[in-house]
């Protein structure tokens, strides 16, 4: 589940992601500054569970194991004589290429140091909370530009700033 | 779903079905363990019942019934649509 951060970004100039040298060489030959970034998938963001199939229907399913919790109360079961166990099972949160493990960061022209930057496709993955079976990553931020790197606001990130009481 | 602006909760009929307020600003760090819906606020002692855990119609039913009734909403339940412009 995606997770954008809260915060005025409206003035902001965008930082862009790209994922091919094609896009890379554009840019820079404009005289953007470039910025490469290895992707590196985060071990948080793997669920894990197994493929089951019902004995009876021959129906197949995926669950987290045989015994769960349910969200609204209560726990499900897929007792062993009535589900075959096929195989375990690993999903990754967030879509991401097999193809490639790199990608660049796009600034606007003429980037000032200290200027925030917004940056609308975030290359790192982020784990910011979970919500059940539900994995929420971060999928834009706001970075600070120091002339050579982007810092973000990793505050921005936090999962405390997910809830409301009243 | 329910709809959240300028702290109100309404349903899809643009009901409102509360105001979010606390007189304490309480934060979820304020909420001890409770009963199975529900946590106990340190400030005051009331529930705070826990939306993670209940339908939408759970939450409909129980603020028709209270709409005093005090709630602990994560804004990445997607049960909620936040207005984050009026933030």
């Amino acid at each position: 589940m995606d997770f954008n951060v809260n915060y005025p970004c409206r003035n902001l100039r965008g930082v862009k992601t790209v994922f091919s040298l094609d896009d890379v060489n554009e840019y820079a030959s404009k005289g953007h500054v470039v910025l490469f970034e290895k992707i590196k998938l985060n071990n948080k963001l793997y669920s894990t569970g197994f493929i089951f199939r019902d004995r009876e229907t021959g129906e197949y399913t995926q669950a987290e194991s045989r015994h769960f919790p349910l969200q609204y109360r209560g726990w499900a079961s897929l007792p062993e004589e009535e589900f075959e166990e096929i195989c375990p099972v690993r999903s990754y949160a967030r879509k991401r290429s097999l193809s490639i493990d790199w990608a660049a960061y796009i600034l606007p022209i003429d980037p000032q140091k200290g200027e925030e930057l917004y940056v609308e496709d975030l290359i790192e993955d982020v784990l910011v909370a979970e919500f059940w079976s539900s994995k929420i990553y971060a999928v834009d931020g706001v970075a600070v530009w120091d002339g050579t790197a982007l810092n973000f606001k990793r505050e921005l990130f936090d999962s405390r700033k997910c809830h409301i009481v009243g | 779903m329910l709809r959240i602006r300028n702290n109100q909760i309404t349903d899809d009929k643009g009901r409102v079905l509360k105001t979010l307020s606390c007189p304490f600003k309480v934060s979820d760090s304020d909420l001890r363990a409770g009963t199975d819906l529900s946590f106990e606020c340190k400030k005051c002692s009331r529930p705070v019942y826990d939306t993670d855990r209940m339908h939408e119609i759970e939450i409909v039913d129980l603020l028709n019934a209270d709409p005093n009734a005090c709630l602990k909403i994560n804004r990445l339940n997607p049960i909620f649509s936040i207005d984050h412009s009026q933030e």
